[in-house]
């Protein structure tokens, strides 16, 4: 890719990955330093990236590098600092909202990591696999695994409301 | 693969993941529409997907890379400033070289005039600097001031009235006032010609012809009665029996012409030259040498 591909993929993926970053490690610094160092990974590599996957590529070097991070920092305990975003997607309930961020955090980072993957990104499970290093199975059964702990944190939930 | 109410979970979940074809998809809207009991279930884990949020990334000036724009953008303005300098040279040199002396003509070499029309047309020949006007056989020619440039064409000195006679078969030639004749090789012959709307000069090609004292008019053009040739300043013009006016001089590169027709009018022009210096022009520095160049008379 050249260096206006490089720049291109600045507009159009940065508020992607940071998003995924943010949510995943719930750290606004964290996230910020994992986009930019991702970013400039993909930079040093860009004449041996095609331009077309540029974006598989540069998530999977910030999948990688966050979980790097985490295993660093030993941050696998339950955090509760995320930011407030602005939403535009609108959801029916904004309390439904607040009690899925919660939820979100009652999974482990593979788990969470592999939900905004596919819920944020829309990648397919096979795109996942390729990000995450995981096969297909395995990252089928992990969603599927953190879809029910989600389900049943909103059955729970329900029933105290 | 067959949905039953012991696989339905993962069967949804595929569904909501979008990771069924469309066959599979409408194995599971059916098998939902044969058990509304699950029709709950469905809606919770349908809950369960995250909607995208749009947050914003507020540092990606720091991540664009503009070392690569660095480098084209001087290199546009490098070429643009290129340009224009070989515009300028190119320039420069085009008018130097219209400027320069033409290309040397021999002295010996005379110019005729075929005086067959009733009209005759004074030719010029421009000589260098300093240098004098002669005639050829009827000799009228004057020298000109020697403090002027490039000369000229002149009347006769008595016959002022311009245009009472209407004929002059004069020739006017221009010499190298050091008779330096024999270092100048025989050359060409020149032939005046009047179209519609322009006077040309056009050089023929070069006849050996010892004898060609002459400027060749040809049959039946109708040739301005006079001619006067300056150049430079309109100093030179004080000399001249004709009203010129300031706008009639050209600039160095053109020689201002006034010119009476049959009619006594006046018909002004210049003339532009349009032959190119003899490189062999350089070695003759010190030398006053007779130079005639082709022009285009244009009025």
């Amino acid at each position: 890719m050249t260096a206006d591909d490089y720049n291109n993929c600045v507009k159009l993926y940065a508020d992607g990955l940071y998003r995924f970053m943010l949510k995943s490690t719930r750290q606004v610094e964290d996230a910020r330093d994992l986009v930019q160092s991702s970013f400039e990974k993909l930079w040093e590599h860009r004449t041996e990236v095609n331009a077309l996957k540029s974006k598989s590529y540069l998530f999977t070097i910030g999948y990688h590098k966050m979980i790097d991070l985490n295993r660093k920092n030993s941050r696998i305990e339950f955090r509760e600092s995320l930011p407030e975003q602005k939403e535009t997607a609108s959801r029916a309930s904004p309390r439904l909202k607040e009690v899925l961020e919660k939820a979100l955090n009652r999974l482990n980072e593979r788990q969470r990591s592999l939900v905004l993957l596919k819920d944020y990104e829309g990648y397919s499970y096979e795109e996942i696999a390729e990000i995450t290093g995981l096969n297909i199975t395995q990252v089928k059964v992990t969603l599927h695994r953190a879809r029910l702990i989600l389900k049943e944190w909103l059955v729970s939930v329900e029933n105290v409301l | 693969m067959d949905i039953n109410r012991n696989n339905y979970e993962t069967s949804f979940l595929l569904y909501l993941d979008r990771e069924l074809g469309p066959a599979e998809m409408s194995k599971v809207e059916m098998f939902l529409s044969e058990n509304p009991d699950l029709q709950k279930e469905f809606e919770l884990l349908q809950q369960t997907i995250f909607l995208p949020e749009e947050i914003v990334y507020g540092q990606k000036e720091l991540l664009f890379h503009k070392r690569e724009k660095r480098k084209v953008i001087p290199l546009y303005w490098v070429r643009i400033a290129a340009s224009v300098l070989v515009l300028i040279t190119a320039g420069w040199f085009l008018i130097t070289n219209i400027q320069m002396p033409a290309k040397k003509v021999p002295v010996n070499n005379d110019l005729k005039i075929n005086n067959q029309t009733d009209q005759t047309v004074g030719k010029d020949i421009i000589k260098n600097k300093g240098q004098s006007t002669q005639n050829g056989d009827k000799g009228i020619a004057k020298n000109s001031e020697q403090t002027n440039q490039s000369t000229v064409k002149r009347l006769p000195e008595k016959n002022n009235s311009i245009g009472k006679t209407s004929r002059y078969n004069s020739i006017n030639q221009t010499r190298d006032t050091n008779s330096n004749s024999s270092s100048v090789p025989d050359e060409s012959l020149v032939t005046i010609q009047k179209s519609n709307t322009a006077l040309a000069i056009q050089p023929e090609r070069p006849r050996i012809e010892t004898d060609s004292k002459q400027i060749s008019v040809l049959p039946g053009t109708q040739a301005p009665a006079l001619v006067l040739v300056t150049a430079g300043s309109k100093d030179q013009l004080k000399h001249e029996n004709a009203d010129l006016k300031e706008n009639a001089i050209q600039t160095e590169n053109a020689i201002s012409v006034v010119a009476l027709d049959d009619q006594n009018k006046n018909i002004t022009g210049f003339l532009k030259k349009l032959t190119r210096q003899n490189p062999d022009d350089d070695k003759t520095n010190n030398t006053r040498k007779v130079r005639v160049s082709v022009f285009q008379l244009s009025y």
